[in-house]
């Protein structure tokens, strides 16, 4: 087919430009089938037109009142359906302004959010991750650690830090056995 | 003159506390007042639409009753996705659609060509026009107008359905797909394909009418 249903409608509705109108009715020339079918719907559109015109639907009088004694018990929010709505209007306002705002700040937390969850991310194992100097010098420390924890040092052979709450205290037990420059 | 302190402080406007939107908080807030607004909004829109779909005005208003007793039944669901006017039109599709088919299950529904399509004014009755001899060539305006409504009957209901809503209630091509819950381009295609197809068939009577 050389063009498509909306195509035409479009021509129907005076919606094409006056280039593809001009397309489009050189087509139809040619075409005798879709050149009825238009001048059909063309037919059958000014009929419908004219129904909906001519013809209009009456309501009776007492179109309410009769509904009114139909109606049931008062309708409730459904409570989710009340948080949707929040939701939904938290996150879409209506106002323009604050929509933009809003769409765009929903975009850079989908896009933060995507590139945490979907970047490439560094996996460490243990086993592959050290040379064989860099475990040397991990094992000596460990030694040296514990070594440091068996055998602490007295108390009395450390300086003191200065201003230490500790030591603030032991100096003024013993004010004159520490050299202060 | 008086002027405002903070002219741009934001004020809803008329238009705002009467929007559908508002009306339906309203009635979710026990309103009836408001739900009577929207009842008298859109009843001869719903009336309108029954009676073109189902072809008998009488229905037509139990139709447009029932659907909004649904809609209001339904009121607390409705969460504004779409706007109000689409949602009471899907109520009213759906309902025609289950009479229509209906209908068509009960064989005592059938219509006979004696029988008149007004039945209060016992006139107009269902002819097939006679394509073999010459076209009658007094056919008038008001009987074409039967002619749609006899061939809009005989449609299948989703020809009959884009006809209606779009040519007759006027909606746009937007709304219709909302409403039936396709494509718009599936909307536009199912609407020329009808269109052309009702043009078909009335085709002797409007050359009849020239």
């Amino acid at each position: 087919m050389k063009y498509k249903d909306s195509h035409i409608l479009d021509y129907l509705d005076n919606q094409l430009c006056e280039k593809d109108c001009d397309h489009l009715e050189s087509q139809l020339e040619r075409d005798e089938d879709t050149s009825n079918a238009v001048d059909d719907a063309r037919l059958a559109m000014m009929a419908l037109h004219d129904l909906a015109r001519e013809d209009p639907v009456t309501v009776s009088d007492d179109f309410w009142p009769r509904l009114r004694e139909q109606l049931p018990e008062l309708p409730s929010r459904n409570p989710l359906s009340q948080l949707a709505t929040n939701l939904s209007q938290w996150v879409w306002p209506a106002s323009s302004k604050w929509g933009i705002s809003a769409r765009v700040a929903l975009l850079v937390a989908v896009l933060a959010m995507a590139s945490l969850w979907l970047g490439p991310q560094r996996t460490v194992t243990p086993s592959s991750a050290f040379s064989a100097s860099e475990k040397a010098f991990i094992a000596r420390s460990m030694q040296r650690h514990e070594d440091y924890v068996n055998t602490p040092p007295s108390v009395n052979s450390l300086p003191l830090p200065i201003g230490d709450a500790a030591s603030s205290d032991q100096n003024a037990a013993a004010p004159d056995d520490v050299y202060m420059p | 003159m008086l002027t405002m302190a903070y002219p741009d402080v934001y004020k809803p406007g008329e238009e705002e506390f009467n929007s559908d939107a508002w009306l339906v908080g309203r009635a979710l807030e026990n309103d009836l007042a408001a739900f009577e607004q929207l009842v008298e909004r859109y009843q001869g829109k719903m009336v309108g639409y029954a009676a073109r779909m189902l072809g008998d005005s009488e229905e037509a208003e139990d139709v447009a009753q029932e659907v909004f007793i649904k809609a209001y039944r339904s009121l607390g669901n409705f969460r504004g996705d779409s706007a109000f006017s689409t949602w009471i039109y899907r109520i009213a599709t759906n309902l025609c659609i289950d009479r229509m088919r209906k209908r068509k299950r009960s064989p005592q529904q059938a219509y006979s060509l004696d029988e008149p399509i007004d039945k209060d004014e016992e006139k107009g009755s269902r002819e097939i026009p006679d394509e073999s001899g010459e076209p009658n060539l007094n056919v008038e305006k008001e009987e074409l107008r039967q002619q749609v409504r006899l061939v809009m009957a005989e449609m299948p209901e989703k020809m009959r359905t884009v006809l209606v809503l779009c040519d007759i209630q006027g909606l746009p091509y937007e709304q219709i797909a909302k409403i039936l819950k396709c494509p718009i381009g599936t909307v536009k295609s199912r609407l020329f394909h009808a269109r052309a197809d009702l043009g078909r068939r009335l085709r002797p009577y409007i050359k009849g009418a020239q």
